[in-house]
């Protein structure tokens, strides 16, 4: 158990930086952030709850396995990459699905991304749990 | 000829036979076994009939491209040179394909048999057709690899894959050799070119004798073909592969493989030929394997053996008349290759007969036995009688063509004792493996034999040495004249008759054939009478053998690499970390410091109001992340380090780097916490000595990154390609980060590489940790 103050604020804590966490991923597009550091403050999020409850509780916080978040990240980053050869174009060709206009573009290029998040937040939160959990 | 099927489909046609013959042969063995034999027929048969052309001198090509910008490309050339290999691959290709299930008494292993033996065919019949440079390399070290397979063929025994190593290790390094060579003949033939190819065919007008390049190429290749064709010091895989089946043997140790080396020393004479260098590695190497392996095949023991070293004999005479090089000489080398194709090959089968009928090759065993196999007997007896050099059988004119060719060539007169005395040891190995075996003993003559289908094939090419030696035009005109001029480089007048009467070196040569056989009769009694006090001779000659030395250099080989692997893997973290920045620091700096270090100034060197609390910040924390003795103040010092060189990068308009520089602190410093809880509570410290040196590493790492750092910015013109790229992948509104469009767009093979890597690190961690908690 961690410290009370880290307690009383971890779920509010948890809850502001997966938003932000998202929130950095989608602002990728058109200004600083992106997958690789939306993943890691994920990861942080996991931390504090690991931090301040426990392995167990961070664990039902993030609901899914860690190695399910790097295989879905893994699968979704090839799958944006081989998007191209299957719709004709070379390999990690960047394909232009609906603009949402004032907010992003929606594309392959964005599930790549999307890829990267989860791989490196599932990457991140794997070693952290697998260093905590009892010898 | 028109319609006729294409060289590259004759390949084909071996090679798809090789891969239905396994499968086909479990459910049809002897129609499979019918089948490959077939195949290997008609690829004789189509041979045949471009005969007629090659006899006019003309020659049948296909390229196909296949590595243009490298001028390599997949020729294939049939002439006179070409279709003696050829024919002798496929003719006897076919024997030997009937023989072998039925040698295995059709039991399951005959698949695996006929597809390595058809897809040895078919890399053999590829280097023999290959008109390109590399292209003849990849078949060349094609027969390595299936022969490997074929000499391991009894596969559970130690022996077997010891031997097929040897084999492997002897004639692949030998091909590796062979490349360079190769490369470097391409290099001369084209002086212009960016080609690492040559065309075979077209080298003969070049000037490649006076390039700066030929000792070299000469060399390189002659020790890529002697390993091949087991000239001393390589030869002895070559007896050492004899625990193949007997099929084996004939089709790849007698008339095949060990001959490629040959093939390639006839085809590159043209070119290569003729030159002192040229004469004397070939004539001493030759004339050495030739008088070795006589001298060696008669005091074996056993018939295959004697026959290994008698093909090791013959192979060094190959060599030592192509070292000759006189037209008689180049003519005596054709005629002496058919000639021992066609006797060697039927010798080992009469020896496989030997083995699958008695069970043992020993010449002398049984004592006073029954007089068994009258069939083979007499096959083997022909065979011998060519071997010998006896008339009207090929090998006498092949024996006489090289003793004839012997005493007009280079050193004449050391070179022809040494003939007249291998000579006689051919004889005295003839009578061990052709005769010995079925004579001895007082028993009356017993009917008891192999199967027909073991008797055939032996009784055909033993049937040929003889028919062929009666009729010699059959070869002189068709195959003989069009191979020499394909060696020559030009016609030569020359006869294969079997009588040439005694005038000119003939008689000459005659008479010393007569004394060879003298001396192999004498050596013969000897081998006889002495038998038992030879055991201990053949030991000791075992080991003035190379293969010792080859387990030798095998065993050291293994040991330096164990011990360099102790050296390297010391498991000493510390140690591999200072390893490896050392190396990086070294590799990094050396060529900056070397070339670079004119242009590096520190004119544009300068910190402003904020940057300098904050590098004094990073200094400080950094200095005393490495000097506090509690692990986690030193985390605390190298946090404080990364955020303040966060705060620079905010400073200097990173928010990317900023943003990723902050999250990745952020987990570092808390994975680091996770992992102290399961360290040991004090840290142990180490010697002084190793802090000095790893301080000296860091220090030096430090260094160049500053070193780096002032290089950047000292030189101008950056390349501003990120603007493009970012032009590229922004078609309309949206994709306006730059940095992230090169992540994930512009360089996103990259990012989906180092996820994948990042990937396998979690999943290592996790399993390392699992692997300590579990005690597994």
């Amino acid at each position: 158990m961690g410290p009370m103050l880290l307690r009383t604020t971890a779920s509010l804590l948890v809850g502001m930086l997966a938003v932000l966490s998202i929130f950095e991923l989608l602002r990728g597009h058109a200004a600083p952030g992106g997958g690789f550091a939306a993943g890691l403050i994920l990861a942080a999020a996991v931390a504090v709850q690991l931090l301040a409850h426990g392995v167990g509780h961070a664990r039902r916080t993030l609901r899914v396995a860690p190695l399910t978040l790097i295989g879905l990240g893994l699968l979704t980053a090839a799958g944006a990459a081989v998007s191209g050869p299957v719709l004709g174009e070379p390999l990690l060709a960047p394909l232009d699905g609906p603009y949402l206009p004032g907010l992003m573009q929606l594309g392959s290029v964005m599930l790549f991304d999307v890829g990267v998040y989860l791989t490196v937040a599932g990457t991140a939160v794997t070693i952290m749990f697998s260093l905590v959990e009892d010898r | 000829v028109n319609g006729a099927p294409s060289l590259g489909a004759l390949i084909g046609a071996v090679l798809a036979m090789a891969a239905i013959a396994p499968l086909a042969y479990r459910r049809w063995p002897r129609g499979t076994c019918g089948a490959a034999a077939v195949v290997s027929a008609a690829c004789f048969a189509v041979l045949l009939s471009h005969l007629g052309a090659i006899a006019r001198g003309e020659a049948i090509v296909e390229v196909v491209p296949w590595v243009p910008s490298l001028e390599v490309s997949a020729a294939l050339r049939l002439d006179g040179l070409s279709a003696v290999f050829a024919l002798l691959i496929t003719g006897i290709g076919a024997i030997i394909l009937a023989y072998a299930p039925p040698y295995l008494d059709w039991d399951a292993r005959g698949g695996r048999l006929l597809g390595l033996l058809l897809a040895f065919e078919a890399s053999m019949l590829g280097l023999v057709l290959a008109d390109d440079t590399i292209t003849l390399f990849v078949f060349w070290e094609l027969t390595s690899f299936t022969s490997f397979f074929l000499v391991a063929f009894d596969s559970s025994s130690e022996l077997a894959r010891t031997r097929a190593r040897q084999a492997l290790v002897i004639t692949a390094g030998g091909g590796l050799v062979l490349l360079v060579g190769l490369l470097l003949l391409a290099g001369a033939a084209q002086p212009d070119g960016v080609g690492i190819a040559a065309r075979l065919s077209e080298l003969a007008g070049q000037p490649l004798r006076e390039h700066p390049h030929y000792a070299a190429i000469v060399i390189l290749i002659a020790i890529g073909a002697f390993t091949k064709s087991a000239q001393v010091p390589f030869h002895f895989w070559l007896p050492g592969a004899m625990v193949a089946p007997s099929p084996v043997s004939a089709y790849l140790h007698s008339a095949t493989m060990v001959k490629a080396g040959v093939y390639l020393l006839a085809r590159l004479y043209p070119g290569l030929g003729g030159t002192a260098l040229w004469i004397g590695l070939l004539v001493t190497v030759g004339a050495t394997t030739f008088v070795v392996g006589a001298v060696l095949a008669t005091v074996q023991r056993d018939v295959k053996l004697t026959l290994a070293y008698a093909t090791v004999a013959v192979l060094g005479a190959l060599t030592l008349l192509l070292g000759i090089g006189t037209p008689y000489a180049l003519g005596g080398a054709l005629v002496l290759l058919l000639a021992h194709a066609c006797y060697k090959a039927a010798l080992f089968l009469t020896a496989g007969n030997l083995d699958h009928h008695r069970g043992t090759r020993d010449p002398f065993a049984p004592p006073g036995a029954s007089r068994d196999m009258p069939v083979t007997a007499a096959t083997a007896a022909v065979a011998a009688a060519s071997m010998a050099g006896i008339p009207p059988l090929l090998g006498f004119i092949a024996k006489d063509a090289v003793l004839a060719a012997t005493v007009e060539g280079a050193a004449a007169v050391v070179v022809t004792i040494a003939a007249v005395v291998a000579g006689g040891g051919l004889v005295a190995a003839a009578w061990l493996a052709g005769l010995a075996p079925y004579l001895r003993g007082r028993a009356p003559w017993a009917r008891a034999d192999v199967p027909v289908a073991l008797l055939v094939g032996p009784a055909v090419l033993a049937g040929m040495s003889l028919v062929l030696g009666l009729v010699p035009g059959l070869i002189g005109g068709p195959l003989i004249a069009p191979a020499l001029a394909a060696v020559a480089g030009r016609p030569e007048p020359y006869h294969v008759v079997l009588w040439p009467g005694l005038g000119g070196a003939h008689g000459l040569a005659f008479g010393l054939g007569l004394v060879s056989i003298a001396l192999g009769a004498a050596a013969a009694r000897l081998v006889w009478w002495r038998r038992e006090p030879l055991a201990s001779l053949r030991g000791r000659l075992g080991r003035l053998s190379g293969a010792r030395a080859h387990e030798a250099a095998l065993a050291g080989v293994a040991h330096a690499a164990s011990r360099l692997a102790r050296a390297v893997q010391h498991g000493n973290l510390p140690r591999y970390l200072a390893t490896v920045i050392a190396a990086a620091v070294l590799v990094t700096a050396l060529p900056l410091v070397l070339e670079r270090g004119s242009i590096i100034s520190l004119a544009e060197l300068r910190a402003d109001t904020y940057e300098t609390p904050l590098l004094l910040l990073a200094a400080i924390s950094a200095i005393a992340a490495a000097v506090f003795r509690d692990r986690l103040s030193s985390v605390a010092a190298l946090a404080a380090t990364g955020l303040a060189v966060t705060f620079l990068f905010a400073l200097f308009s990173g928010p990317d780097l900023a943003i990723t520089q902050l999250t990745v602190e952020t987990m570092m410093v808390i994975l680091l916490v996770l992992v102290f809880r399961r360290l040991p509570p004090s840290a142990t410290r180490e010697r002084h000595r190793g802090r000095l040196v790893r301080a000296a590493v860091a220090a030096s790492a430090g260094a160049l990154v500053t070193l780096l750092l002032v290089f950047a910015v000292s030189t101008s013109g950056f390349p501003t390609d990120a603007s493009d790229a970012q032009a590229r992948l922004a078609p309309g509104e949206g994709f306006t980060n730059v940095v992230n469009a090169i992540l994930v767009g512009f360089r996103a093979l990259d990012t989906l590489g180092e996820i994948t890597v990042l990937a396998i690190a979690g999943l290592g961690v996790a399993a390392l940790a699992g692997a300590c908690r579990g005690g597994r």
